[in-house]
């Protein structure tokens, strides 16, 4: 690449001196008809599937359907300036993006290209944007947890380097910000991330990037975006692309986190894609490989076993619902591809319960053999603690004035216990933080505190314990486990601690 | 609706077996000049208007022609494809040109070239295609700024000015071509 002034007169020279040197032969064809992002072109006959055509005007292409008289190829860019009659040729490469360690913190296109406005970078390698998914003899089960820093998901729902696991809910619900909170706790973590964005408007994109940039996590992080204005054949790349770029790092034997935001609008465009193709519909219209396109995306989440090298990729499918309807086509294809759900419900976001996540009906098929030790013996009867309360609380709301002393008591830890699981924004917690915390919680340490000063107590006891007893919150962080003398220390401390808040 | 493809190969089997292709390529000709006017073509394709009408109509049209020709033209109708005629006509060819060896090859240029470079792109060609024959049709257009590009059915060798320039501004702006 030229880059420095004696390299461009360097390779003008060698451009003249070997001027018309090399000449190859193209398939070509012609555009016979051209309309709404899609061309059916006549000719090129030895044209590949999904092979990149290049248009005039410097507009590229993807060949689709290969048929017996025509090939039906995707525009990917502008298409208004395609006539018919164009003369399309092949490029003999098949789809395919660059990767690299540069690409870090930056923001692409699904082919590739900085949208960012900081100009080129240097890739390492190009690799094809679709690629099946590894196999059994490579693959290792689940036993490393990506901490999200959220207590309700850590505790409750934990999720491994490996697994894909479905961000599922109604609009609005909070999806994209778990997402972002799970990537912004990675900042000081080996994992590195990719956030994908589909079909959603560039001010919200921007808005996330700013998020990740404020919090210290775009640097290991790449986003891929693909935006609604941008043509639906870019859209339904955009997650391949991504987890191309993510597949490099894996290759490495590195960990990361993708987040595919949402694939419902994935499976929109390609829905408009397939039927602009003339691919007969299916039901809902979606085309008969609509279970295709997202099972061999989410395959390529896989944990390597460490004799092929290592590395995982961590999926985090988004998928939207309409008015909380889970059993409709798409977030069933996509609920029994992955690995458990993280249901997220508007009535517990409205009521003040963030994140929202329904710990009764979010599930996590591989996760739990991934915790760790400390934390599973801290969330082992948060679970059953949080159902029985979820059971008891409809039946509360007439009043709990006659009820026995043991279902008031459940009542009041459970009322805490939600308080305890609430977490804002941008402020992942430490795996030490969360398990202490689940601790005092679990063994009734906030029984006597008035449930409107949980949190307050909550912030508070962070700082005391991490000022006070740092050899105990480094002791837990290097093990991961919390041994009883550890947990006698922080039931002391936490009396103590108690004290000085009630003067 | 049948494919044009179909209907040029089942031809193309007939001439083979009268041994008559020579003869019928130039039938075809002629059948092509009746029914590349787009009134017939019209008639012909009409749902309006009788078959018998049609048939009879093709049968004074077409006097001296193959009566094999006339019933290609005649199912044709039935099956209401005569508008791909002249489809079936180009495949036709083609399958002819393949049967007897003969590639045809395009040459774009700007000014016209002696026959002894005609010559010599015929000798190379031969070599690259690996054909027996190769019938050379000049083609000249200002567009292409010099230099010279041949094209081999879908296949296309560019080597004009044009091109080379194009991808030297890709070079330099991008890095890579």
């Amino acid at each position: 690449m030229p880059t420095a002034g004696q390299d461009i007169a360097s390779v003008i020279k060698k451009q003249i001196q070997e001027f018309g040197g090399d000449l190859s032969m193209v398939d070509v064809g012609t555009v016979v008809e051209a309309a709404d992002g899609v061309a059916r072109i006549h000719g090129m006959s030895g044209v590949k599937y999904s092979e990149v055509l290049s248009f005039p005007g410097g507009v590229l292409g993807m060949a689709l359907n290969l048929e017996e008289n025509s090939v039906g190829a995707v525009i990917l860019g502008d298409y208004l300036s395609i006539k018919e009659g164009d003369e399309v040729k092949s490029t003999g490469k098949i789809i395919q993006v660059p990767v690299g360690d540069d690409m870090l913190g930056r923001v692409l296109d699904p082919l590739g290209r900085p949208i960012d406005g900081r100009g080129d970078f240097s890739s390492s390698e190009i690799l094809p944007v679709e690629k099946i998914a590894p196999g059994v003899v490579e693959r290792k089960s689940v036993d490393q947890p990506v901490q999200f820093g959220l207590k309700i998901v850590d505790a409750m729902v934990p999720v491994g380097r490996g697994q894909r696991e479905l961000v599922i809910g109604d609009r609005v619900t909070g999806k994209t910000s778990l997402c972002i909170d799970a990537l912004i706790n990675q900042k000081d973590s080996e994992i590195l991330g990719v956030y994908v964005a589909i079909g959603q408007k560039a001010s919200k994109v921007a808005e996330t990037v700013s998020r990740l940039e404020e919090n210290g996590a775009l640097d290991n992080t790449i986003v891929v975006a693909a935006n609604a204005s941008d043509p639906a054949p870019l859209q339904y790349l955009a997650p391949y692309a991504g987890c191309a770029m993510a597949e490099y790092f894996m290759s490495k034997g590195k960990d990361v986190l993708i987040v595919y935001d949402d694939l419902t609008k994935h499976a929109w465009a390609y829905r408009q894609m397939s039927l602009l193709l003339k691919r007969p519909p299916g039901r809902e219209a979606y085309p008969g490989d609509v279970f295709y396109l997202h099972s061999r995306l989410l395959e390529r989440a896989a944990r390597i076993d460490s004799k092929f090298g290592g590395g995982s990729i961590t999926a985090l499918p988004i998928i939207e619902t309409q008015a909380g309807d889970v059993s409709s086509y798409i977030p069933t294809n996509v609920i029994s591809i992955t690995d458990g759900q993280l249901y997220l419900e508007p009535d517990l976001f409205n009521s003040g319960v963030r994140p929202a996540v329904n710990s009764g009906l979010s599930v996590t098929r591989v996760g739990s053999s991934a915790q760790l030790k400390g934390m599973k013996k801290v969330a082992g009867s948060l679970k059953s603690e949080m159902a029985q309360f979820a059971s008891l609380a409809t039946f509360a709301q007439f009043g709990t004035e006659d009820l026995d002393a043991v279902t008031k008591r459940q009542l009041e830890r459970g009322a805490r216990l939600t308080e305890i699981l609430k977490q804002d924004e941008n402020s992942p917690l430490p795996y030490e933080n969360q398990v202490c915390i689940i601790y005092i919680a679990n063994s009734g340490g906030f029984d006597d505190v008035p449930v409107e000063d949980v949190r307050r107590y909550e912030s508070d006891w962070h700082d005391y314990v991490n000022a006070n007893l740092p050899d105990v919150m480094s002791e837990i962080s290097k093990s991961g486990d919390i041994s009883d003398e550890n947990e006698k220390k922080l039931t002391e401390a936490f009396n103590a601690f108690k004290s000085t808040m009630k003067k | 609706m049948i494919s044009h493809l179909r209907y040029a190969k089942a031809l193309f089997e007939l001439s083979k077996e009268n041994s008559s292709i020579e003869n019928w390529l130039l039938q075809m000709k002629e059948a092509e000049s009746v029914l590349s006017n787009e009134d017939v073509i019209e008639l012909l394709d009409s749902p309006q208007v009788p078959e018998k009408v049609k048939f009879d109509g093709v049968k004074t049209l077409f006097t001296n022609i193959d009566i094999l020709i006339r019933n290609l033209v005649f199912l044709m109708i039935r099956n209401g494809d005569v508008s791909k005629f002249n489809l079936v006509i180009d495949e036709f060819n083609k399958l002819v040109d393949t049967h007897m060896g003969i590639t045809r090859v395009q040459i774009t240029t700007v000014e016209k070239i002696s026959s002894q470079q005609i010559n010599d792109i015929k000798q190379k060609l031969l070599d690259v295609f690996n054909v027996s024959k190769i019938e050379i049709s000049e083609h000249f257009d200002d567009n292409i700024i010099g230099g010279i590009v041949i094209r081999v059915g879908d296949k296309v060798i560019d080597a004009s000015s044009r091109t080379k320039i194009g991808n030297m501004k890709e070079f330099l702006i991008k890095g890579s071509v």
